[in-house]
């Protein structure tokens, strides 16, 4: 266990990770607050999983420090640490019982207490009938959830999952859900990596948005969705928004018009001056969703995220 | 640090029992001495049934010159008789034998053999077919009549007669044409042509066959046909048989083992011929097989090591085109992992060692009588002294040490390689070069055992690739210090193996393209973690 209870799990410092010319992640600086969920997301190659596997030690950095746990060397801290990889694969001929407690005795637990935790979180996983029988014969979800018990086995305090919802159906993807949020409950932090921006939105606490290495946007999900979008139904045309201070772009369908404004803009002076030049039956101001943040802070690389109904 | 070496035993655990848990392992760990056993045993069939039913093959002669053909005939009869009356007068006679085997039995007990043979062959080189047994008055002549009507008979008394394997035709005058139309129908194996002049000329005789790499009736005949013609110039020169004989005795050295003294009370006795013959025992066949133990160790730890390498080299590649080894890297070093995959592949091979050392033990175990009773070749092995040979600590032990040190030298090398590829097409290609290294002491495993202190085996013996194979080979020639510095020299090797097939892996398993050659290998040994 770790000495200090310091208030981040993680910290990256100026990390920096080369694959010969190739910077995979740039000067990535940031800090995961300890019991949060937080969030990496970005387009494919965008150096999330380089992230991760330098987190969880199998990669080292090319320059900069991570401190994992308040460890500066993650292997002091590994058996501390779940990891489930992006692409995830089994021991075929093993026993489901014995694949689980196999990472557990790795992880350092006695055997007895290994096979004990596996049965309750076969149990827990809804597949305890699964138990003797072996790998091969599972399918992808039930695979994918087995992979994800090994994974917590070992009761980590730093859970590291990389894609954990791809694959699964929705009613797995509740599953693994309840499982994250309890974990967080139990003061453990869970960084996760998706595609699925919905998913990120409702269960991160906070997020990294990496694109080409470098994190673009970072923070907590309230703060980065703060209103920057304001609908308003009014009875002239596009032209009353003309000239309004913090008003960076406008697009009108009908009497419905959707302004794009400044983060700082003050939006009671903004709806008093257009009450001024028009009758508004109609003001919102929305927070954009990470969906539409992704699209525009990376949408000209040509990375889309997916969106729930791909889960 | 128990932890660590806790963690690389529960790899090694892990990939045992998996390993050894289906049947294809115990199919394939049994295959090969059940393969071996159904060998030897159709082997021991084969010969025990070539020597009782051997295909006559028949052959002419065209003699041209003054008679040698019916002389070479009458000194193959000669030799046959010999064969059989020895044969005769060396087996117990019983109750179900022939009249005239008893009376042959102890004609041989009160006459002289050369005077008996003697008596036989002047009737039998002048046959008279149509008189009866009962009509004839002496042995030597109702052996003839017997002799001509009894070959099966003779043929499993006396299996090496010639008539076994070869009969001459012995109908006249058959033309060239006629004989090379049955050669070609496959009737003959061939006819020999002896020239006019043939015993004091220059002229080759000539022997004319389909299959001219079946030598063996050639060489046959030609032994006899040189034995009539010496016969007959020794006879030109006057000179008797038995000085003949003498002049052509080839000297001959049976080779024989130095023995370890027996060593009683501490006195010293003076050296006599007595002596030596105490310090010497004959060689048997199955000593000269123990000779040869050592090579087999080598061709046996060449066999684990390379398929033991190869599996593991498979196993990388299978975890990481599964990503498996992702997982298991973020709770151990690569090194670890490394070394866990090591020691259960060895615990794998070494339990197909036991299964075939326990197979070979059976015989034993059972009860060597029985086993020796259905295979008495076993039983003179058991006798021989050969096991003691085989078992000998001293290539024991140095078994164990050159595995060990073999298998982590190629088994590090092949797992490095391994991480670099995708599949494992990729992982052949690349482990070709290696392979072919490996090759080479096997190519020259006999050379070796048959010159163990020459120039090439001490210096292979220093080259990592191939000092365990050569070692195993030489061990017994090899001086204690020499020994101590290869071991040293091999260990270190194999650890500076182990370090930058670390390097290689730590990097490698987690590429997505394999690097291009040895370049891309150097290049990712080069680059940072």
């Amino acid at each position: 266990m770790t000495n200090s209870n310091s208030a981040y799990s993680v910290k990256f410092e100026q990390t920096r990770k080369k694959f010969g010319s190739l910077v995979a992640l740039d000067r990535l600086s940031l800090q995961i607050p300890r019991g949060s969920v937080y969030g990496f997301i970005g387009p494919n190659g965008a150096g999330k999983t380089t992230a991760m596997r330098i987190l969880v030690g199998i990669s080292k950095p090319t320059s900069g420090t991570i401190k994992v746990l308040d460890a500066d060397d993650v292997k002091d801290v590994r058996h501390l640490i779940g990891y489930l990889p992006e692409e995830k694969g089994l021991y075929k001929r093993m026993r489901v019982i014995d694949y689980i407690v196999y990472f557990g005795r790795l992880n350092g637990m006695r055997k007895r207490d290994a096979i004990a935790k596996a049965k309750a979180l076969l149990a827990d996983f809804q597949l305890s009938t699964w138990e003797k029988e072996k790998c091969q014969a599972l399918s992808k979800g039930m695979g994918q959830k087995v992979q994800l018990m090994a994974t917590l086995i070992h009761d980590p305090i730093l859970m590291v999952l990389d894609e954990p919802f791809s694959g699964l159906d929705p009613v797995n993807v509740e599953v693994v859900r309840s499982i994250i949020l309890n974990k967080v409950k139990e003061n453990a932090t869970v960084i996760l990596s998706t595609h699925i921006m919905e998913q990120a939105e409702s269960l991160c606490d906070a997020v990294v948005l990496i694109n080409k290495g470098q994190a673009v946007l970072e923070g907590p999900i309230e703060e980065i969705r703060k209103g920057d979008v304001v609908s308003v139904d009014h009875d002239g045309d596009v032209s009353v928004f003309d000239g309004l201070r913090g008003v960076v772009s406008v697009k009108q369908i009908g009497r419905a018009a959707t302004l794009e404004v400044d983060p700082d803009c003050d939006l009671q002076t903004l709806l008093k001056a257009i009450c001024e030049r028009t009758k508004v039956t109609q003001f919102n101001a929305n927070s954009a969703s990470l969906h539409e943040i992704f699209i525009r802070e990376v949408g000209g690389s040509g990375a889309t995220p997916e969106t729930a109904t791909h889960a | 640090m128990l932890n660590r070496l806790y963690s690389v035993w529960l790899i090694a655990q892990r990939d045992w029992v998996e390993a050894t848990s289906t049947k294809m392992f115990w199919l394939g760990a049994l295959l090969m001495p059940v393969v071996t056993l159904i060998l030897a045993i159709f082997a021991m069939f084969a010969v025990t049934v070539a020597s009782t039913s051997v295909t006559v093959g028949s052959y002419y002669v065209i003699d041209r010159s003054e008679g040698i053909g019916l002389d070479i005939r009458n000194e193959i009869l000669r030799t046959d008789l010999s064969t059989f009356v020895r044969a005769v007068s060396e087996r117990k006679p019983n109750s179900d034998d022939e009249a005239i085997l008893t009376e042959i039995h102890e004609a041989t007990q009160t006459t002289a053999m050369p005077d008996l043979i003697e008596s036989f062959l002047e009737f039998l080189e002048h046959p008279q077919p149509d008189l009866t047994i009962a009509s004839r008055d002496t042995l030597a002549e109702r052996f003839s009549i017997w002799w001509q009507n009894n070959k099966n008979t003779i043929i499993k008394l006396a299996p090496s007669v010639s008539f076994a394997r070869y009969e001459e035709i012995l109908t006249p005058n058959l033309s060239e044409q006629e004989l090379i139309s049955r050669l070609k129908a496959g009737k003959i194996l061939g006819y020999f042509i002896i020239p006019e002049g043939f015993v004091n000329s220059n002229e080759n005789a000539k022997f004319i066959t389909e299959t001219i790499l079946k030598q063996d009736l050639a060489n046959w005949y030609e032994n006899f046909a040189t034995r009539v013609i010496q016969n007959k110039k020794f006879a030109e020169s006057n000179i008797s048989r038995e000085t003949a004989l003498w002049l052509l005795q080839r000297a001959s050295f049976q080779t024989s083992k130095a023995v370890e003294p027996a060593r009683d009370s501490g006195t010293t006795t003076s050296s006599t011929s007595g002596d030596t013959e105490d310090a010497t025992k004959e060689v048997t066949v199955w000593e000269t097989v123990g000779e040869f133990a050592p090579a087999v160790y080598q061709y046996i730890l060449w066999f684990l090591v390379f398929i033991g390498a190869t599996i593991l080299m498979t196993n990388t590649v299978e975890e990481k085109s599964t990503k498996l080894v992702e997982v298991l890297l973020s709770d151990l070093d690569s090194v670890q992992l490394m070394d866990g995959k090591l020691l259960g592949s060895a615990l794998t091979l070494l339990t197909v060692v036991g299964l075939w050392i326990f197979l070979i033990s059976l015989p034993i175990l059972l009860g060597s009588k029985i086993v020796v009773a259905f295979f008495p070749q076993i039983g003179e092995f058991l006798q021989s002294g050969a096991l003691s040979s085989i078992f000998n600590p001293l290539f024991v032990i140095n078994f164990v040490i050159f595995f060990v040190l073999g298998f982590a030298f190629y088994g590090y090398s092949l797992s490095a390689l391994g991480s670099v590829c995708s599949n494992i097409r990729e992982a052949q290609m690349m482990a070709t070069p290696i392979n072919l290294v490996a090759i080479v002491p096997l190519i020259l495993m006999v050379p070796i055992a048959l010159d163990k202190t020459g120039t090439i085996p001490t210096i292979m013996s220093y080259i990592p690739p191939f000092t365990p194979f050569v070692m195993m080979n030489i061990v017994a020639e090899v001086a204690w210090i020499n020994y101590l510095l290869i071991l040293a020299w091999m260990t270190a090797c194999t650890l500076g193996v182990r370090w930058l097939a670390k390097k290689i892996y730590t990097k490698g398993i987690l590429l997505e393209n394999k690097p291009a050659g040895i370049k891309g290998l150097v290049r990712l040994v080069g680059r940072a973690n």
